[in-house]
């Protein structure tokens, strides 16, 4: 009973904001097809033709960092001793601790700030991207493989195992920044959210052309990103690295954009890589870190193809791998 | 292990993309639901899935004539008239017109311009921040062009107290003249999850509308 008089209200009141819209329709202007604007930057559904843009970049040549086909809030470098900034409540901000670890610092709601792992807990094909918050939502998301969590790095959705991994942190006496101040904590179960209600918002940023990029949160490459070889990558410590991942999978090594490989770090097994198949060789852009025991972490950025859905959806030019094969010109070997 | 590696000869090898993958053809993580599942209630409007679905022979004209008011009356009902809903839609048909060779091949391109709007009106009002909310609360007391919709003002009040999920969908059907179906494919989720939410909305509204203080209208 109660329903059908709402049904009826509501009828009435849209017909109303039509006959609102109509009257107001005359203010408006049929966009005009001369002048059209330039777009402003590449929006997200463009994968594989990032793909593609990914290996036409020759060895020969220092690699152009591949661009993001997202214009995000640039990281805020956390320099040791000093304070993550606060973002505004609703918001998030994209930072890197003092050891370079990604993380997003949240304020779901006045004064409640959290430090969360910017790494999807889900790793897949055996690699590990970073995650993107999207202001419409106010949810993080691997435009991936669809993993979603709430500002309270909740689990909501997707094929992550868990939420996001918390750094316990405290805010400073100015209340403008906060401080980690202990380890990496556990990331809570599906069904054991850490705080919350985490209330979603109603926008989606998975709406390709439609979506303004200064409403994504997400961690980029610099500018300019330093070339390295395996031996070169720091231990204990996440940079921005422009990489060539090339041979066997079993046999992977790193190589810098010039083709000078180290003898260092085997990725392979970290990567969890098929070793009965060959890696084309492929330059890319990702977060990178050497564990001291043989081997690289890597971390790629937001959608970002990585190397092994190149794998998939590249062929090799056969008469040019056989010039490659007869192609005499040895890499140097960096001693 | 150097001299063991021939991936680095190689790596001098020309490679390219196979000319058979195109945007969203093998990567369409641009439609991954919220489960990692691909998001079936996109192709009503016939992108991103790479696959033209029943391309509209519309021109971009005859698509802002037919639909810019129902665009503007969604914005309008859930915004309040205080809230530059003309610039949210004028904004979203010039995407569309931007975007034409695109957006003009897809099976439903109002659908994808009511969505677009619905964006556009949603981050203007975050990016303004607390202040905006209040506004916005206040929009219905603004001034509005017609007397009818003023008089309705108050039922829309209510629908923006509403969670922003069974508000949209609720501007959607009945200020959009929508059908499920349609808000379906505009919101992402599935007809039974609209219908849910109109559902859960009604309820909540027959509350609001009978609050004391709140007028039952005309």
């Amino acid at each position: 009973m109660i329903d059908i008089d709402v049904e009826e209200r509501a009828r009435r009141a849209g017909e109303a904001a039509r006959a609102e819209a109509h009257a107001r329709g005359s203010r408006l202007a049929v966009p005009d097809r001369a002048p059209v604007r330039p777009r402003n930057t590449a929006l997200l559904a463009a994968g594989v033709g990032l793909a593609a843009l990914l290996v036409v970049v020759g060895v020969a040549t220092r690699a152009v960092p591949p661009q993001l086909e997202i214009d995000p809030v640039a990281p805020v470098p956390a320099e040791s001793g000093a304070g993550l900034p606060v973002p505004d409540v609703g918001d998030v901000l994209a930072a890197q601790l003092a050891d370079g670890a990604p993380v997003f610092v949240s304020q779901p709601v006045p004064g409640d700030v959290l430090v969360l792992d910017a790494v999807d807990p889900h790793i897949g094909a055996g690699v590990r991207k970073l995650l993107v918050f999207c202001r419409l939502s106010a949810v993080f998301e691997d435009p991936r493989d669809g993993s979603r969590f709430d500002q309270w790095g909740n689990w909501l959705g997707g094929p992550a195992p868990v939420g996001l991994a918390l750094y316990p942190s405290e805010p400073t006496p100015d209340g403008h920044t906060v401080e980690v101040v202990g380890d990496r904590r556990p990331a809570p179960a599906r069904d054991a959210p850490r705080g919350g209600p985490g209330e979603v918002q109603g926008g989606t940023c998975q709406l390709d052309e439609g979506t303004e990029v200064s409403e994504w949160v997400a961690h980029r490459p610099p500018e300019s990103v330093p070339s390295l070889n395996g031996t070169e990558i720091p231990r204990d410590r996440w940079v921005w690295a422009s990489l060539l991942l090339a041979g066997p999978v079993d046999r992977l090594v790193i190589c810098d954009a010039d083709g000078v490989c180290g003898t260092g770090p085997i990725v392979a097994t970290r990567l969890g890589l098929q070793t009965d198949r060959e890696l084309p060789p492929t330059t890319f852009v990702a977060l990178a870190r050497s564990t001291g025991d043989g081997h690289v972490e890597l971390v790629f950025p937001p959608a970002a193809s990585h190397p092994f859905d190149l794998v998939t959806f590249i062929e090799v030019i056969d008469e040019h791998e056989d010039v490659a094969r007869e192609d005499p010109t040895e890499p140097t070997t960096r001693p | 292990m150097d001299a063991e590696s021939p991936s680095v000869l190689a790596a001098r090898a020309s490679i390219r993309a196979k000319p058979d993958v195109g945007c969203g053809a093998s990567i369409p993580w641009s439609v991954v639901g919220r489960d990692g599942a691909t998001l079936g209630a996109l192709q009503g409007i016939g992108e991103p899935t790479g696959v033209t679905v029943g391309a509209s022979l519309l021109s971009f004209e005859e698509l802002y004539d037919a639909h810019v008011i129902p665009t503007l009356a969604v914005v309008l009902a859930l915004r309040g008239p205080g809230v530059d809903a003309e610039d949210v839609v004028q904004e979203a048909f010039v995407r569309a017109l931007v975007r034409w060779d695109r957006v003009g091949a897809m099976a439903r391109p109002d659908l994808w311009v009511q969505r677009v709007a619905l964006n556009l009106a949603n981050s203007r009002l975050r990016r303004l921040g607390a202040e905006a909310r209040a506004v916005g609360r206040l929009a219905g007391r603004q001034e509005t062009v017609t007397s009818v919709f003023a008089l309705e003002q108050p039922f829309w009040d209510a629908v923006r107290r509403l969670p922003p999920k069974q508000a949209r969908v609720v501007a959607l059907r009945y200020a959009g003249d929508l059908a499920v179906a349609d808000i379906a494919a505009i919101v992402g989720t599935a007809e039974g999850t609209v219908k849910a939410q109109l559902h859960a909305a009604r309820q909540r509204l027959a509350v609001l509308l009978h609050e004391p203080g709140q007028e039952a209208g005309p």
